[in-house]
């Protein structure tokens, strides 16, 4: 019996001498801050920042603070804290947000019968819609969001702006173009993405902007300017008055604020 | 007695052939027609005739100096009355000529060529001239097809009567009442090709065409049976099935030692060289759910709608008007014309439509069974829902010839060949 226990309790010594000594001295040389700072990252490893997911961004991080930016998925707060682990200061700045531009109601062309993904319904010569730069509604957008942020109504996608982190996934995922970013203080926003001349939109769609100007000429500050046929604001002369959204009779602008807006974001 | 050949995969759909018996019809020479400046694969053509411009039939009204590339023709006598975009019956949108038709019937005059005397680039040119394109379906300028690369030696001509794709009899009909133009047409290109080994394949559900030709064939033409089965008219499939050559992925029957024509085309290359008749008509099937099914002979660019009245209208509410086979052609929406490389006009009502909802892969693999490509369908189409291109390309998605097969048997419904030409597209993204 004291036999036993001597055996195997020095044997035991022996190897849990041996370990510690091992880990000691073949210990893996990682900078802790890579760890905490991948803790304050969002884990959605979506790949907006250009590295190939989290883990990579935390390690790039810590190699150079500067990329903090890169991130559009952090939460306030995490920025902050992760700026402060990385040692630069974080300045206060809007971050952007997905903006569907079609108000949707072009006509339609033909039933697409077969696989259900905008891409391939806009396969078929120039696509299901009488306008080639419509919205399709059949959802790529809602698939690529990882955060659930995207919504079919009926068949426009709707933007949840709370959930929104502004990775760009939609973006790239919209065959048509229809979605682009905007910062997210933007005060009015374009509710049509087709280029082609008044008289063509007219035919296709009842909500399509036709390059009337109503809206450039009610602009008090000369915010809007139509080119290629959309207007194209500029948010920092903008100070949502909503002329123009009241002048545009197609309702193709919208007043994103009515209300004050919120505080800023950090970034 | 010959044996018949066969390929690996495939399917056997009902043939559905309604209109093998029915002669070919002159149609009713229509009063406008709509002449895209783009029927084949290649460039567009530009217009050689402006608005207002008298034209007589046969005239040419477009061209393009491109190498790939075939001039288009008039095909009535009329007044040109608008150069406009129009909607091809594959759903492009290209720039077509409009002419209203006179009353007369004028053809322009025609000179053919001895094909005894006149030498290969001669015929080649006037191929050229005369605007043809292989009119199987994918359209490729024949005089491009009859001047392979100088490295390539080219031993076997193959005129492809296999006609596999159910509903359509054109080239069955052509077979039949216009052997001897085919022979002759066969004749003149292994001429031109400077090949000796002339094949007719023909499916053995049309033994009345293998009569026809073999006997008209004689010595010089063979004929060879094939197994009936789809895609047998598939070139790729056709060559592995007479000679048992593999043309290589990516590659042409070139590659292999072999040109390929369709029947229709071998006629229509026939009356150019010989007579010097530009391709301005062709034989299209109308069926399906009309009053009188009928193998029509159409000018190129009349309006389905007005053939589908010449057959008595459609019977029952139309769900779909098809351009091309049941398998491979193409759903229309608008009113499109007839082009150099439309075979049928199929009609279907609503009671022959079914449209089924998708349910998910069970793994079954028959697709797998019946690719004549040997690809795995179900791979590709996981792979591409995934979003990974990557992964298609190392499955070979590019190998697909799009023939349907898989999309035919599936049990659950999945719509494969959409899924997988959203595959090639986003491979040829990545490859970018």
């Amino acid at each position: 019996m004291i036999e036993e226990i001597a055996v195997l309790g020095s044997l035991g010594f022996f190897f849990s001498t041996l370990l510690v000594v091992m880990s000691k001295r073949f210990a893996v040389q990682m900078d802790e801050r890579v760890e905490r700072v991948r803790e304050l990252l969002p884990g959605a490893s979506c790949g907006a920042c250009g590295f190939g997911g989290c883990d990579d961004f935390a390690e790039a991080l810590v190699k150079d603070p500067s990329l903090l930016g890169n991130c559009r998925l952090m939460g306030a707060d995490e920025r902050r804290r992760a700026g402060a682990l990385l040692g630069i200061e974080v300045k206060e700045t809007w971050w952007m947000v997905a903006n569907v531009r079609c108000a949707g109601g072009s006509k339609v062309l033909f039933d697409w019968v077969g696989e259900k993904t905008c891409s391939a319904a806009s396969s078929l010569g120039e696509g299901v819609l009488a306008c080639k730069y419509g919205c399709i509604g059949l959802g790529d957008c809602v698939r690529a969001c990882p955060f659930g942020a995207i919504e079919l109504r009926g068949n426009t996608p709707v933007v949840d702006e709370d959930k929104c982190r502004g990775c760009g996934l939609c973006v790239n995922a919209c065959p048509r173009g229809v979605i682009k970013l905007i910062p997210k203080d933007a005060k009015v926003i374009i509710r049509c993405n087709s280029p082609e001349p008044g008289k063509v939109v007219a035919a296709a769609c009842p909500n399509g902007c036709i390059a009337c100007k109503l809206c450039e000429k009610a602009c008090q500050v000369g915010a809007i300017k139509i080119e290629n046929n959309l207007p194209v604001i500029d948010q920092s002369l903008c100070t949502s008055c909503g002329a123009c959204v009241e002048a545009c009779k197609r309702k193709v602008l919208v007043l994103r604020f009515p209300k004050p807006l919120a505080t800023p974001h950090a970034s | 007695m010959l044996m018949k050949r066969g390929f690996r995969g495939g399917v056997h759909p009902l043939p559905n052939k309604l209109t093998s018996d029915k002669k070919i019809e002159k149609a009713k020479l229509p009063s406008r027609v709509v002449i895209p400046l783009r029927q084949h694969i290649g460039a567009p053509c530009d217009p050689v005739v402006e608005k207002g411009a008298k034209v007589k039939v046969g005239q040419k009204i477009g061209d393009s100096p491109a190498a790939v590339s075939a001039p288009v023709h008039s095909t009535i006598s009329g007044t040109v009355s608008e150069i406009s975009t129009q909607l091809l019956p594959t759903g492009d949108r290209v720039p077509a000529i409009v002419i209203e038709a006179d009353d007369g019937d004028e053809w322009i005059e025609t000179k053919g060529l001895d094909p005894e005397k006149a030498s290969r680039e001669e015929m080649i040119s006037k191929i050229r001239e005369c605007g043809l394109v292989g009119m199987g379906g994918a359209g490729f300028p024949t005089h491009v097809k009859l001047n392979p690369p100088k490295e390539k030696r080219i031993d076997t001509l193959i005129i492809n009567g296999a006609e596999c794709e159910p509903y359509i009899t054109a080239d069955h009909r052509l077979m039949l009442e216009e052997g001897e133009k085919i022979i002759e047409g066969a004749k003149i290109i292994a001429k031109i090709l400077g090949v000796d080994n002339i094949l007719i394949g023909i499916e053995d559900n049309k033994p009345d065409a293998i009569d026809n030709m073999d006997r008209l064939g004689g010595e010089s033409v063979r004929v060879v049976p094939l197994k009936t089965r789809y895609p047998q008219g598939d070139e790729r499939h056709l060559i592995k099935a007479i000679l048992g050559r593999e043309v290589p992925a990516g590659g042409l029957p070139f590659d292999v030692g072999v040109v390929v024509q369709n029947v229709g085309t071998t006629k229509a290359i026939y009356e150019a060289v010989t007579q010097g008749i530009p391709l301005v008509e062709r034989v299209v099937t109308i069926t399906g759910d009309v009053k009188e099914s009928k193998n029509l002979l159409v000018r190129i660019g009349t309006l389905f709608s007005s053939l589908i009245q010449e057959c008595g209208g459609p019977v029952g509410n139309t769900r779909k008007v098809i351009a091309g086979g049941p398998m491979m052609g193409f759903a229309q929406y608008v009113d499109v014309p007839v082009v150099k490389t439309t075979n049928c006009i199929l009609v279907f009502s609503e009671e022959r439509v079914r449209e089924e909802e998708e349910s998910p892969c069970i793994r079954c693999g028959r697709c797998i069974e019946v690719c004549p490509m040997g690809l795995m369908p179900t791979m590709l189409v996981k792979f591409t829902r995934a979003k990974k291109p990557e992964m298609c390309l190392e499955y070979n998605i590019m190998s697909c010839d799009e023939c349907g097969c898989c999309a035919y048997v599936c049990p659950s419904k999945i719509p494969i060949v959409h899924v997988i030409r959203e595959g090639k597209k986003a491979v040829r993204r990545l490859k970018k």
